[in-house]
């Protein structure tokens, strides 16, 4: 438990290392992330640089392109790729964009941005694995509010059709949208009922008090995909930045903003 | 034509367990043949396109070929995003099969006539556009897809098309001249299915003393741009024929490719207007609607009139 505590805490100021350097970014996205990245990079996969010469491997997609701050930071931890683009985060030149590419960033999967488009992509792969007879399996981790997007529900009935039990869809559910509150922009109650409902086994977990178990929960059931609703706070481990609205993209950061940032891990 | 498509990628998908087919609702009993003897690589999805397409790069970035059949107009506009992004942006190997490009759909209206496919996928990267004129060409041309790099999207007619392609050198990315000799009157420059109707304004020119000679391109784009150059310039006038819209078509391509050649020849462009089909018919009955026939093209050229 400390040592996923202390992974979780080094990987946060990796995080706030890139931010600050690159000077931009989604920062609460990322934060609300990372015991999901961690628990799958660090717990349950075994993903390195050698891993990816192989299509029989394990896959990790951030559907929520916007969270890659904390995809970076583990990418970089493991060896992927070098801390010497955090200076050229979002900048001409760089291979660390606002949002993940597979062709530029060694370990990313998929590349994402636009949200509703990861899960499809996933099925894919997917399928792919089972054609191939391969035990390796797919995890999508999803926004909430991404879950607006009617390509999620499309994808839903087609991981269920055709039976993906080496799927897992993990979805960041730390309550808010760009604009405000998920349950006011656009409420997705009964959250783990839709799931159910389209075929799913689900899992719900606290990711605040609770993040340890949710190894305990990647692991599916015979014939269905899996879903794990997993409860977050945008921001999440940060003093300044949970349930700041303010904070969701920043772009002009000056240097009180910096000690804030930096004096402000829990 | 769609048929023969059809059962040239249930050939290909026999031999090649890479090849994937993806269809979201077709009509029942379509390849059944590979459904029934390779399950893992048939999938019926469903009306979900946009779903579709993603799930199609998701095998193609595992080395899969992916072939989506479903109704052209749905899968260009319906699904244009993860077109744009999660396939042509990364050049992956889906081939997107359209049911009823043009008019073919025009007895159900604008909802399913696909009248802009070629100047929506014009400005998308990497895509390759095929528009074959009849069966021979199809099957040609799906056979040359299987080892091309890179999406590709074909515009289908609506089957029992008169055959008349040369059947051979067909090719992606190369244009088929028909003409006795190299220079002429008019170029006649098409695609897809109007190549019949071009080959009919050939022999009525013909009859009235004009000779007119047909450059059909069976891929819109990339445009073999080098074929256009060579028969521009033994001609007096280019006419481009097609069943598009008038901007971002066959026409826009083919007079930007003169302009930049500084080949400043003369001009026309038949085509279908600037709006969507607000008529109900028959592909024939709107092509004549629309003015686009053999008859009234060739009186139009004779008398001088561009379009």
């Amino acid at each position: 438990m400390k040592d996923f505590q202390n992974k979780c805490l080094d990987i946060r100021k990796e995080i706030l290392d890139i931010f600050i350097k690159g000077g931009r970014g989604h920062l609460p996205s990322a934060f609300s992330l990372v015991e999901i990245l961690v628990t799958l990079y660090y717990k349950k996969f075994n993903l390195t640089p050698d891993s990816f010469t192989s299509l029989d491997r394990d896959r990790v997609i951030l559907s929520k392109g916007h969270g890659c701050l904390a995809l970076y930071a583990i990418l970089s931890d493991l060896g992927f790729i070098s801390k010497d683009e955090y200076h050229k985060f979002c900048k001409v030149g760089g291979i660390l964009g606002g949002h993940p590419a597979r062709l530029k960033v060694p370990g990313v999967e998929v590349s994402t941005g636009s949200l509703g488009h990861g899960l499809s992509v996933g099925i894919g792969m997917a399928l792919s694995l089972k054609k191939n007879q391969s035990k390796k399996m797919v995890t999508v981790v999803l926004g909430d509010g991404e879950c607006n997007e009617g390509t999620i529900w499309e994808a839903a009935l087609s991981a269920a059709k055709n039976r993906l039990d080496n799927l897992i869809v993990l979805i960041d559910h730390n309550k808010f949208q760009s604009y405000g509150p998920v349950d006011e922009v656009c409420s997705l109650a009964p959250f783990g009922d839709k799931w159910k409902s389209f075929g799913f086994t689900v899992h719900e977990v606290d990711m605040v008090n609770e993040a340890d178990s949710l190894i305990d929960h990647l692991k599916t059931t015979e014939g269905k995909p899996t879903a794990i609703i997993c409860h977050t706070i945008k921001g999440q481990g940060h003093k300044l930045l949970e349930g700041n609205l303010a904070w969701h993209h920043k772009s002009k950061l000056n240097q009180s903003d910096i000690d804030e940032l930096l004096g402000g891990l829990k | 034509m769609r048929k023969m498509g059809l059962k040239t990628i249930s050939e290909m998908a026999k031999k090649n367990d890479q090849v994937i087919f993806i269809g979201s609702d077709l009509g029942p009993g379509v390849l059944e043949d590979l459904k029934t003897e390779r399950p893992e690589q048939f999938f019926m999805e469903g009306i979900s396109e946009a779903h579709v397409l993603g799930m199609a790069a998701g095998l193609s970035m595992d080395g899969h070929i992916v072939y989506v059949n479903t109704i052209a107009t749905f899968l260009v506009k319906r699904s244009l995003e993860q077109l744009a992004i999660d396939i042509c942006a990364e050049n992956l190997n889906v081939r997107l099969y359209g049911n009823g490009g043009g008019l073919v759909y025009g007895p159900l209206g604008y909802t399913h006539t696909c009248l802009d496919d070629f100047a929506i996928l014009q400005g998308l990267p990497n895509i390759t556009v095929l528009a074959p004129a009849d069966e021979f060409e199809m099957q040609a041309l799906m056979q040359d897809s299987l080892t091309h790099q890179g999406p590709i999207y074909i515009r289908l007619g609506k089957g029992g098309d008169p055959l008349v392609t040369k059947t051979k050198n067909i090719k992606i990315g190369k244009a088929q001249y028909f003409g006795e000799s190299e220079s002429g009157d008019i170029l006649l420059v098409t695609t897809g299915i109007m190549l019949q109707r071009c080959l009919d304004i050939q022999k009525i020119l013909a009859e009235k003393g004009l000779v007119a000679h047909v450059l059909h391109n069976s891929t819109v784009k990339p445009l073999d741009d080098k074929s256009l150059e060579h028969y521009a310039k033994s001609h007096k006038k280019v006419v481009v024929v097609e069943e598009h819209l008038k901007y971002g078509g066959l026409g826009s391509i083919v007079s930007q490719t003169l302009f930049e050649k500084e080949i400043f020849v003369k001009f026309a462009h038949f085509h279908l207007g600037t709006d969507y089909v607000h008529e109900y018919g028959r592909q024939e009955e709107l092509l004549e609607f629309f003015g686009v026939t053999p008859e009234v093209i060739a009186k139009k050229l004779l008398e001088g009139i561009d379009g």
